[in-house]
């Protein structure tokens, strides 16, 4: 029971973390219906932000976090600016193929970057803290655990930004119909710049969390990225309750598959999950497409 | 929507197949500007980019270059300088491959010595075989490169059988009588542990083991799993590269090893080097280690020369990688020779004649068909790390005996 209670415990802590990458990207699904895959690069690139705030400028870990996170929304904002505007002047017109495509070799083209600029080799930066927090069942590295309690309050502050604010119904508006929510007044061109900023941000914040716990590397990001759109589809595209209960139940799978099956698939019970759910419930288990179900 | 999804698929799989290919960049050693005529063209192959572990990669190719430039400084092989192509497998078969055929038919090499990753190793000695071009294997363990018992292929590093074995000798040697093994699922790595087991069984030692997937990052629960109800005396960590390096980090954060009760064994040449410190930190202090090489324990007059070379051209010290890739090019340099020509049958031929001082020992190639077909087997150096932040020279050699400067020391 103990053994189970831990392995439940580890699962849930891991899918705190996959719910923050899930959210931002079915964020940006929602606003943009554009599928992001360069996802797992924002993730890459919080981490190397952090890393280098903290280890090369040797300023506090926490400073690097909200660097990475401030850094990453910039830097997702101009991406949408310059690669994703096409779809909406109309200039292309196989517009889900032409966002993949773009997202996808901006992943490439991430990845590369990063072999450049740092090399393959795996860096750390400095951790959030350092020794190790008994819960009881399982003992938890400090780090780790902080990472999950960071991860939540940057959920919940997101979630605060959708339910509560102006710019959230802003953005549910365009979620729900882009051309309506023009006509009412809203400027959807900029704010689809912010919702995919705010959605890489989100991944940055993950990676420069994780960063000191799952060490920094230019393909860090695929297997999160990978484990993201499992989460979105488990979730249904675009629903932001989806994103976070997929998460949490991802770990939790995982978990339980490891202690009932076998511990050396772990990473294949979440893609059985998720086979057994596009065969039976295609639409995902939270509905449609709209965000605020 | 339904498309989107379906679209998500087709991207997600190419996505995976490409990443893999994504980092790619090959470098040559050396200029390619002289003709064939005047040089001998040597072929380097290994693993510059992830998911092979690039520190392993670059040091074979520094230590190849190196070789090459001293026997040139020499006066070369059969009159002619000897030139490198050293080219990346990034450790993965499909890499391995490619790199192996630009070798033989692009640089059109007389023979090839590298690699440090079995899987990519297996799928190149198929093209060494193909070609008929020779291979020194510098660096990589599985029993099968040796045991298919292809002409081509030679080997200077240690198989997985010798691996293994020199492993339970050690366990038995220190009285563990509980092993738990945590292993990747690479060729290497499932070779090992598949070894061990017999050999644990045989001599009526208790172990439990886990094989997991090499892209995972999170091992709590596998490591949980095996000190459920369950308390080893020492956990073999029987990975590679990243890893490796967070099955220690997470084994020290839940307390399971390296403690008073568990000690810590790594297998991989990850241990060796200095990203360990940056990555694990303190979790590394009292971690045992094996390396076929330490400054400590000198083989042969010709091992403190080289570590000499090595550092003042590269200014760090060589691990044993560098040793393997050494040796390489001298055995390959002594074949040519002795052949008195560049024709792969007479290479092979003389490779089997070989009896040459390397950097670890007298270098000879047994003929008799098995694992250790073609591969001369070096010694193995059971290491502790006593200090945090200790450079792997200054570890202390715990075993063998004859070669021993400190005992083992238990953490508090």
């Amino acid at each position: 029971m103990e053994a189970f209670l831990a392995q439940l415990t580890n699962g849930l802590i891991i899918g705190c973390i996959y719910g923050l990458m899930a959210l931002g990207l079915t964020l940006i699904f929602g606003v943009l219906k554009v599928i992001n895959f360069a996802h797992g690069e924002f993730y890459m690139l919080g981490a190397y932000i952090s890393y280098v705030v903290s280890q090369m400028l040797g300023l506090h870990p926490v400073l690097g976090i909200i660097i990475a996170v401030f850094a990453v929304f910039i830097i997702g904002m101009i991406t949408e600016k310059a690669l994703l505007t096409p779809i909406y002047e109309n200039k292309v017109d196989q517009k889900d193929e032409y966002a993949l495509l773009i997202t996808f070799g901006l992943s490439i083209f991430l990845i590369n970057a990063a072999l450049v600029v740092f090399g393959p080799y795996q860096m750390s930066p400095q951790p959030l803290a350092n020794g190790v927090f008994d819960l009881g069942v399982l003992s938890v590295s400090s780090g780790r655990l902080y990472a999950v309690i960071l991860a939540v309050i940057l959920m919940g502050i997101t979630l605060f930004i959708i339910n509560k604010t102006w710019l959230g119904t802003a953005l549910r508006a365009i979620s729900q119909d882009r051309d309506s929510s023009t006509i009412v007044g809203i400027d959807a061109k900029a704010l689809g710049s912010i919702a995919f900023g705010i959605g890489a941000a989100m991944a940055a914040g993950a990676g420069a969390l994780l960063a000191p716990v799952f060490l920094v590397f230019p393909i860090m990001g695929v297997v999160p990225a990978i484990k993201s759109f499992v989460i979105i589809v488990l979730g249904s595209m675009g629903s932001v309750k989806g994103a976070i209960y997929g998460a949490l139940m991802l770990g939790v799978i995982e978990s339980l598959g490891v202690f009932f099956l076998s511990p050396s698939y772990r990473d294949a019970y979440s893609f059985l999950l998720l086979i057994l759910i596009l065969v039976f419930k295609p639409k995902g288990l939270f509905g449609g497409s709209q965000w605020n179900n | 929507m339904r498309k989107k999804i379906s679209l998500l698929f087709v991207m997600m799989f190419m996505f995976a197949s490409i990443v893999g290919c994504a980092s790619s960049s090959s470098t040559d050693g050396g200029g390619n500007s002289s003709s064939s005529e005047d040089v001998i063209r040597i072929g380097g192959i290994g693993p510059l980019t992830p998911p092979g572990s690039p520190a392993l990669g670059e040091e074979l190719q520094q230590s190849m270059q190196l070789a090459i430039d001293e026997i040139n400084a020499d006066g070369g092989v059969l009159g002619k300088d000897l030139e490198l192509f050293y080219e990346d497998s990034a450790g993965t078969p499909e890499k391995g491959q490619s790199a192996m055929e630009k070798l033989v038919t692009k640089e059109k090499v007389v023979a090839i010595a590298g690699e440090g990753h079995s899987s990519a190793a297996l799928a190149e000695i198929e093209v060494a075989k193909r070609n008929n071009v020779p291979f020194i294997v510098a660096e990589a363990w599985s029993d099968s490169i040796t045991e298919k018992g292809y002409e081509q292929v030679f080997r200077v590093a240690p198989n997985n059988s010798m691996f293994s074995k020199r492993v339970i000798e050690f366990i038995q040697e220190f009285g563990y009588e509980n092993v738990a093994i945590i292993a990747e699922d690479s060729d290497w790595g499932i070779g090992n542990v598949e070894l061990m087991e017999t050999q644990l069984e045989e001599k009526g030692i208790k172990y439990n083991s886990i094989v997991v997937d090499r892209n995972t990052k999170d091992f709590v629960p596998q490591l949980l799993e095996l000190t459920k109800e369950n308390e080893p005396d020492i956990l073999l960590n029987i990975m590679t590269g990243i890893g490796a390096y967070l099955v220690v980090k997470q084994a020290h954060e839940l307390g399971i090893s390296p403690t008073a009760e568990t000690a810590m064994f790594m297998g991989g040449a990850d241990a060796a080097y200095p990203e360990i410190w940056e990555t694990t930190g303190e979790a590394s202090k009292y971690v045992i280690w094996q390396t076929p090489y330490s400054p400590k324990a000198d083989f042969t007059e010709l091992t403190k020369p080289f570590v000499e070379a090595f550092k003042k051209e590269y200014d760090r010290n060589p691990s044993y990688v560098g040793l393997h890739g050494y040796d390489t090019v001298i055995i390959l340099a002594d074949a040519i020779e002795r052949a008195g020509s560049t024709e792969p049958d007479a290479i092979i031929k003389a490779l089997e004649e070989t009896k040459l001082l390397g950097t670890r020992g007298e270098i000879t190639f047994p003929l008799e068909k098995g694992p250790d077909y073609h591969n001369w087997l070096p010694d193995l150096l059971f290491m502790q790390y006593t200090e945090t932040n200790q450079s792997p020279d200054d570890a202390e050699i715990v075993f063998p005996k004859n070669v021993s400067t400190a005992d083992i020391i238990v953490p508090e």
